[in-house]
């Protein structure tokens, strides 16, 4: 169909539903926790170079541990179509992060704390040795905020109360944002691999399956200075085809726009 | 050291340009030097330049070269930025740089420049680029113009790129249209239509930002943004006999624009622009009318003040040139005003003359913002003395426009301005100004006395005494000793000052000066 009518962007017109959100003071800063990467790959199940993707981001947990936090989004390249039959784990949120980090061109790529680097036209790498490099990088650097993320949890109910604070530790602009991601570990299906057959039962990782935030993140608070605390209870509510021992909850503060990067990020398994 | 290499090819390309038919090389320099001198007294304090620094300079040396056989003209423009309080004027900015270059060739009927491109589209509503240093005010756009001569009377041109930011761009692209032309209809009448259409297009990280803070709103207040906006006007100048009416009617489409409560809303824009003259000699009348309503044209939403602005909108009050009289401006309302302006001069006698000012702006509410009466005449007495007098009486709605204060300031301000010609040479002139004023800083008594060595010298010294102060404990004096030097095409300046803090406007564009005291110098040459 022809048409010239302009698509906007994604928008969430319906806002969080917060339990909690409240803001104040506390200069009895608390010691600084260590910087957390996060490292969102974006990748697809028909994609035959993404099982090198998976693999260089399993070898980058294994040599910097609990220190990095790894995601895996379905995005909207045409190679993350899934096969007939299997679930679509591409989300809507997913594809805009993907679309906002330059992710939608070619898989695998990944993206570090969401920087651009110099030389790179958009933020996510496509040299699966910069990743370990980059990450190595950004974990050298201190985090203005410590993130304390908790999740409550009631199976009977599939209700989880997933719990944020965030203490800034130094003056930090005020355009950033809170985003939380609802990841699912160890999914099977089918994935592509580099011979271009097909495993039907390969093992997904940390795959991004949902978002409690909008995809860019909400405010924290209009004013982030020094000693601010922001504490935010959502309720979510764990829809039935997750499987519950196998979802992450992930929390990350950053900024937005121009100067886009990651300051600190939190995980927590949802029981 | 790239833009050093590019300087010195090109410099020496002029040169060897130079000696190649009908070519001319010229320029410019301007250059400013301030030394900042602490005064708690008058609040200028407190700022890096008056604690640390101490001292700034800007500078700009434009380069041009012109080759009317070729048919082609081309520049080169150095900023320069040592501490300087002109960007921020409460932070010092240093940077070095290619502010500007461009090329433009004619090619048969079309011409075609690119670079760093100053232009406008009719009165400059839809789309305005252009340099006010004063202000820090330098929107060009980095693109191309294609500009074809249709016929005689007919242009089109087209103009796309991304719009200056200091030493780098805004990421979103400007497109834009313009088709004019000239129509004479009979021997005295004749009129000069024109079309425009403009399109902005948001990049992907501002429309990130804007969806965020979208998304921070309750529901009922959220929408969906848009990437493009379209503006687009219709004008015309009509000259009959000794009448000339100008109007344009532009509008543009929804977009994210920032409310007057700092929220984003979508909303259309329009604006109303009409203007009459009257003219014959001895005898000159205007009568203008503008309605501007939400034509917040900017390369996003997400810049304020006067940065990104695409857009410029024609100032309904006069500019006033005697320092009190210049003391309230008001700023073009993009999201909403409504102005009516009438001026008359008149010659009285051939050694008199009159002129009458009113100016009457509200918001759409009907809610005063500005109105002045201005009123002047000029007595001359033959080559040796001039009187000029005037009274200036205005309401400014100092909440609206400077967002602090009180709602209304009155002032009233007689002023006189005497030259005297002492011989052919030497000129002596005074100003004498009051301002009444019950707000605000309060009153003000202004004198200057200058004395003019032409062609060359020039020396002044002046005071602005706040003697009924309201906002210090104590009367201030605000001195100022200047003078001039001029020979050929430089002209040097050096003076010391105390100013007060206060609005500079310049075309109904506006930013907030705060206090100076200290020594400036000055060079100007052309070549």
């Amino acid at each position: 169909m022809i048409s010239c009518t302009e698509i906007g962007p994604p928008i969430q017109l319906q806002p969080e539903v917060r339990l909690l959100d409240t803001s104040y003071v506390d200069l009895n800063l608390p010691p600084a926790d260590y910087k957390k990467v996060l490292i969102e790959e974006f990748t697809g199940v028909n994609c035959s170079n993404c099982p090198k993707g998976h693999q260089t981001m399993h070898d980058i947990e294994q040599i910097f541990g609990d220190s990095v936090i790894a995601v895996s989004i379905q995005n909207d390249n045409p190679l993350a179509k899934p096969f007939d039959a299997y679930p679509d784990w591409r989300i809507e949120e997913g594809i805009q992060i993907s679309q906002a980090l330059g992710g939608s061109f070619a898989i695998p790529c990944a993206s570090v704390d969401r920087v651009k680097y110099p030389g790179q036209n958009q933020v996510v790498l496509y040299s699966r040795n910069a990743w370990k490099t980059y990450t190595d990088q950004e974990l050298h650097r201190s985090s203005p905020c410590n993130i304390e993320l908790s999740v409550n949890y009631d199976p009977s109910l599939r209700k989880a109360i997933v719990h944020v604070k965030i203490h800034f530790l130094s003056d930090v602009d005020s355009s950033n944002n809170l985003s939380i991601m609802v990841l699912e570990d160890n999914l099977v299906a089918p994935q592509r691999l580099p011979d271009n057959s097909v495993d039907s039962n390969y093992v997904h990782r940390h795959t991004l399956r949902d978002m409690i935030t909008p995809a860019m993140g909400s405010t924290t608070a209009s004013s982030t200075e020094r000693g601010r605390v922001v504490i935010r209870d959502y309720e979510y509510r764990v829809p039935d085809d997750f499987n519950e021992d196998e979802v992450i909850i992930v929390a990350f503060v950053h900024y937005i726009g121009v100067g886009q990067r990651i300051l600190q990020a939190a995980s927590a398994a949802l029981r | 050291m790239r833009f050093k290499k590019l300087l010195f090819v090109l410099f020496i390309l002029a040169i060897e340009l130079q000696g190649m038919g009908q070519s001319n090389l010229s320029g410019s320099l301007e250059a400013s030097h301030k030394i900042f001198l602490r005064d708690s007294a008058i609040g200028a304090f407190g700022l890096p330049v008056y604690d640390n620094l101490l001292s700034g300079s800007e500078a700009w040396l434009t380069v041009n070269y012109s080759n009317v056989e070729w048919k082609l003209n081309a520049g080169i423009r150095l900023d320069l930025y040592n501490n300087s309080n002109l960007i921020n004027p409460t932070g010092a900015y240093s940077k070095v740089g290619i502010g500007r270059w461009f090329v433009d060739k004619e090619i048969g009927k079309l011409l075609v420049s690119g670079g760093y491109l100053y232009d406008q589209f009719g009165s400059g509503i839809t789309f305005r680029t252009y340099e006010e240093r004063s202000l820090a005010i330098d929107n060009a756009l980095f693109g191309v113009l294609a500009k074809y001569q249709i016929n005689e009377n007919w242009w089109i041109k087209g103009i796309t790129g991304q719009m200056k930011n200091r030493f780098s761009l805004y990421e979103p692209i400007i497109k834009g249209i313009n088709l004019e032309g000239y129509q004479k209809i009979s021997k005295k009448i004749s009129m000069a239509p024109g079309l425009s259409f403009v399109n902005r297009t948001l990049d992907q990280q501002n429309m990130d930002i804007i969806v965020s803070t979208i998304e921070s709103y309750p529901a009922t207040q959220r929408f969906v943004p848009r990437y493009n906006v379209y503006a687009y006007s219709v004008y015309n100048r009509l000259d009959f006999g000794a009448f000339s009416w100008y109007f344009e009617l532009a509008a543009k489409s929804h977009e994210a624009i920032v409310n007057r409560d700092g929220l984003l809303v979508d909303r259309p824009g329009t604006v109303y622009y009409t203007s009459m003259d009257y003219s014959q000699r001895g005898l000159g009348l205007s009568l203008q009318f503008k309605q501007v309503h939400n034509f917040e044209l900017r390369t996003s939403p997400n810049e304020t003040l006067n940065n990104g602005l695409i857009t410029f909108i024609p100032p309904t009050s006069r500019s006033n040139t005697y320092i009190l009289t210049a003391r309230y401006n008001p700023a073009s309302q993009l999201l909403g005003e409504r102005g009516l302006r009438f001026d008359l001069y008149k010659k009285i006698r051939k050694n008199i003359d009159l002129k009458i000012n009113l100016s009457h702006i509200a918001d759409l509410n009907s809610h005063l913002l500005y109105r002045e009466l201005y009123t002047e005449f000029t007595y001359k007495q033959g080559h040796k003395w001039k009187l000029l007098g005037g009274l200036q009486m205005v309401d400014y709605n100092q909440i609206v426009y400077e967002l602090k204060g009180d709602s209304l300031i009155r002032s009233i301000v007689p002023f006189i301005d005497f030259l005297y010609r002492i011989n052919r040479r030497k000129s002596l002139r005074a100003e004498l100004q009051y301002m009444a004023n019950k707000e605000d800083f309060g009153s003000w008594i202004y004198a200057l006395i200058e004395f003019n060595i032409a062609p060359r010298w020039s020396f002044s010294l002046s005071d602005m005494y706040n003697f009924k102060p309201k906002k210090t404990p104590e009367p201030l004096h605000y001195p100022t000793v200047f003078a001039s030097y001029r020979h050929g095409g430089n002209r040097f300046t050096l003076s010391y000052a105390k100013q007060v803090e206060g609005i500079v406007c310049t075309g109904g564009v506006c930013r907030f000066e705060p206090a100076f005291s200290g020594v400036r110098f000055t060079v100007s040459s052309t070549f």
